[in-house]
């Protein structure tokens, strides 16, 4: 088990490295010139060339990324070539805000989502079943700057019971939670109830059922372990997915977060910005993805983790 | 199985930790920005605080930064901690600020400044004569303080309250320049302290405002000076929160969430309906115009670029772009700019569709290409979009390539365009703005594309115009320069760009200014 977490923290390794050097060589072979995109288009020529010196722009693009990566290891993120803030510690000022909204959305579409699914499954066929699947279908199919927008109008300016924008109390994050969740909520009822039909028509659970089990215990006991284990996978790489999933809930009620941050800098070329943002997903969701893993051959006995 | 149940709930707990962990961070990092904000509270009257909004993030708060790249959006921010030595009013006409009064020796090349003996920088330094020399100095030669503090030779300490400012020539809008953000005065004492760096993020001026804090992508905080020269302000507190979307701003605004939204989207407030707000414009001291390619594709040729000229109806774009609340442009010179040609002393061309075809009849256009170079997703585009269909009834193969920002300057760099079309902002306020597109040593400088724009006599005009002192003489100086590029139909101007700023009813003395973004808080009361 620790030579097969040692393998997998190695193999992490050429993860980052394929994915850095593919978003720098991309970021460096895109239009325009960082320099002359700095100091603006009236910007006269030798301060232009005296910036790319600077900014070491005339060394080629791999030798860039060594020396970038380099610091990376030490450390050393750079700072904005924009407002010459530091990567990292901007990073962490706006990694706490997009992590409470992606937990809160994912409590909600796991709280709510697995009973609904659960509900929908025992009972198949049935008004509840049908009406759990429309509503889901209907989430999954509204825009998030759309739902977002109409909870706005409802919840703050209609009933005023929370307020529209900002991040700075648990209570700013409940629409956003909730406009976030609504395409994920629907996709945990439609694949808790699947994976739950799928169990329920096992032969042990027919076996379950001869010896005159009660239905509760059958669902509650033997189903439900069994199938819940895809439910578990995806909760782990929803969770992965945290960090960079909310642009559009972001933006709409102006939550400062990472993906705010990443999509502003991707828009002016800030490269020490972005490739910092990228480098701490990339690590964040190779952990993550490790620790579902992990978790996953613990709860279903069947899976073997070998070195 | 029951180690393994062990370790299984043990794994869990950690994934839980882990990130219980981060979102309690995040608790700890917002109940400290809450407390600073406290004094929040929504359209209340008799309130002492304001929550001020904006599309865009100011990110640098040393005006003269050696770096960093500046840009309009910190105006608010800046003009508020830092002061200059002399302030624009809306008429454009000079009113004293940390100087009491000035003089202007014949030859127009010697500025003598009176400085006022009370004022002290947020850090308890008072400011003094080496202060302001020290901050002329060092701004005054950058990059962008060339541009608009031009000409300038030296500053020199007179006594502990007098300067004089040298320049190597007159400059025309010299004092314009001198209310401009490369200007603001710095403290040199604490700047030697703690350097670029700590300044710039803890910025300290003489204004009526304090900076507390930042938090990135969200809000800047500032605190009223009591201690400030003329008057403690009467807003105490101010929060100058970013929000990009434009629906959301509304909604904050009706909401009372915010209380002033600055560069505020036209078509959305014609949409408001709700006492609680008023919005006002101003033409703003930035210009949309088209610069037609002289040197390659159809427009090398004047009698379709006349065409253009004649062809395009202005008022439908600025319908299209600002719901008509923009001012229609005839000349690259904003109405409030000071040595703008009076109306009536230059040619100017009105929208004509038969002319325009004859004209185009007349020209060796085929049928080609003609495409128009604009920044994706802003008010260029939609502008680029209403002429594109105007042009293309008129006859001409008209395409409009929107492309992000750092794309554009390199296209642009390429001359890959028939015409590109970009508001841009000339914050010196004056007519001497256009000289960084038509003079030669601008225009063909290293680097740049050379449009076909220049020529000797527009250089001839544009420096006379720079250094004549004498306003009348000058005017009529730019109303030649303006006639020689209508003649030659290098561009053409669309319209005035309004500044819009929406707010809420309670609050009094909200003014939007020709230059963007500049707003004095103190002036302010609810």
């Amino acid at each position: 088990m620790l030579k097969y977490v040692a393998k997998r923290g190695l193999m992490l390794i050429p993860v980052v490295i394929g994915i850095t050097l593919f978003i720098y060589v991309i970021m460096s072979l895109a239009p325009g010139d960082p320099a002359t995109l700095i100091l603006g288009p009236d910007a006269p020529y030798e301060a232009v060339l005296a910036k790319r010196a600077e900014l070491g722009l005339n060394d080629p693009v791999l030798m860039r990324y060594v020396k970038y990566m380099a610091g990376v290891l030490q450390g050393d993120f750079g700072s904005s070539w924009y407002n010459g803030f530091n990567v990292l510690t901007e990073f962490a000022s706006r990694l706490p805000n997009t992590l409470t909204l992606g937990l809160m959305s994912m409590a909600i579409s796991v709280v709510v989502g697995i009973p609904l699914g659960i509900l929908a499954a025992v009972r198949q066929n049935s008004m509840l079943d049908y009406t759990t699947l429309v509503l889901a279908m209907l989430f999954a199919s509204i825009p998030a700057f759309w739902f977002g927008l109409m909870a706005q109008v409802i919840f703050c300016l209609t009933l005023g019971w929370f307020p529209a924008t900002g991040a700075e109390s648990l209570k700013h994050f409940v629409l956003p939670a909730l406009t976030l969740c609504t395409g994920s909520l629907a996709a945990q009822v439609r694949l808790t109830r699947t994976s739950m039909l799928e169990v329920i028509k096992l032969d042990y659970v027919r076996t379950a059922r001869s010896k005159g089990a009660s239905e509760q215990r059958i669902i509650g006991k033997h189903v439900l372990r069994n199938g819940m284990l895809p439910v578990a996978t995806r909760i782990g790489t929803s969770l992965a997915n945290i960090i960079s999933g909310a642009i559009v809930t972001e933006s709409v009620f102006s939550i400062p977060g990472v993906a705010s941050l990443l999509i502003n800098a991707v828009k002016i070329r800030d490269v020490p910005v972005v490739m910092g943002v990228i480098v701490v997903i990339a690590v964040f969701v190779g952990v993550v993805n490790l620790l579902v893993d992990l978790t996953y051959a613990l709860i279903d006995p069947r899976v073997k983790l070998e070195g | 199985m029951t180690l393994r149940r062990c370790l299984a709930i043990l794994l869990v707990c950690c994934l839980l930790v882990m990130t219980t962990a981060c979102g309690g961070t995040s608790s700890d990092a917002t109940s400290g920005d809450g407390t600073a904000t406290n004094t929040d509270g929504s359209g209340a009257a008799g309130k002492d605080s304001i929550i001020i909004a904006s599309a865009s993030e100011p990110d640098c708060f040393f005006p003269f930064h050696s770096t960093l790249n500046t840009n309009m959006d910190e105006a608010p921010i800046l003009h508020n901690i830092y002061e200059t030595l002399i302030k624009m009013a809306p008429d454009g006409s000079h009113m004293p600020l940390l100087a009491t009064k000035w003089e202007i020796s014949a030859d127009g090349k010697e500025y003598t400044m009176y400085l006022r003996d009370d004022v002290y920088f947020h850090s308890g330094n008072k400011m003094t004569a080496e202060d302001v020399a020290w901050t002329l100095n060092t701004s005054a030669p950058s990059t962008q303080g060339k541009q608009q503090l031009a000409n300038f030779k030296t500053c020199e300490v007179i006594d502990e309250n007098t300067v004089v400012i040298k320049l190597s020539a007159p400059y025309a809008p010299f004092l314009n320049a001198l209310c401009g953000r490369f200007a603001l005065i710095a403290d040199k004492k604490l700047f030697d302290e703690i350097g670029e760096e700590a300044y710039n993020e803890n910025p300290v001026g003489t204004g009526p405002y304090k900076w507390i804090s930042r938090t990135s992508g969200d809000r800047i905080i500032l605190e009223s000076n009591e201690e400030y020269w003329n008057g403690a302000p009467p807003i105490k507190n101010i929060t100058y929160r970013v929000m990009t979307d434009s629906n959301t701003q509304m909604i904050s605004l009706e909401n009372g969430d915010i209380d002033v939204l600055l560069q505020a989207n036209i078509s959305a407030l014609t949409k408001l309906n709700t006492e609680k707000v008023k919005w006002d414009t101003t033409d703003a001291s930035s210009i949309c115009y088209m610069f037609i390619n002289c040197t390659k594709g159809p427009g090398q040729d004047l009698a379709f670029r006349q065409a253009l000229q004649y062809g395009i109806n202005k008022e439908e774009i600025n319908i299209g772009v600002y719901e008509g609340y923009a001012t229609v442009g005839d000349i690259q010179m904003a109405p409030s700019f000071s040595g703008r040609p009076d109306p009536g002393t230059y040619k100017t061309i009105e929208y004509d569709l038969e002319k325009a075809k004859e004209l185009l009849a007349k020209s060796s256009y085929n049928g080609e290409e003609f495409s128009i170079l604009t920044v994706s997703g802003t008010r260029n585009e939609n502008a680029a979009q209403v002429l594109q269909g105007q042009l293309i009834e008129l006859g001409i193969n008209c395409t409009v390539n929107a492309v992000d920002a750092p794309s554009y300057t390199n296209t642009e760099q390429e001359g890959n365009f028939g015409a590109k079309l970009r508001a841009s902002g000339i914050s010196v306020m004056d007519a001497d703005g256009i000289y960084y597109q038509f003079h030669s040593s601008q225009a063909l400088a290293p680097g740049k594309y050379d449009l076909g724009v220049s020529s000797p006599e527009l250089d001839e005009l544009f420096a006379a115009g720079r250094v004549e002192v004498d306003s009348a003489k000058r005017k009529q100086i730019y109303a030649q320069a303006c006639d020689m590029i209508t003649d030659n139909a290098y561009t053409v101007c669309l319209y005035y760009e309004v500044n819009a700023c929406a707010y809420n009813s309670g609050l009094k003395g909200v003014v939007p200014r020709a230059l963007t973004g500049l707003y004095f808080f103190n002036d302010w009361s609810w």
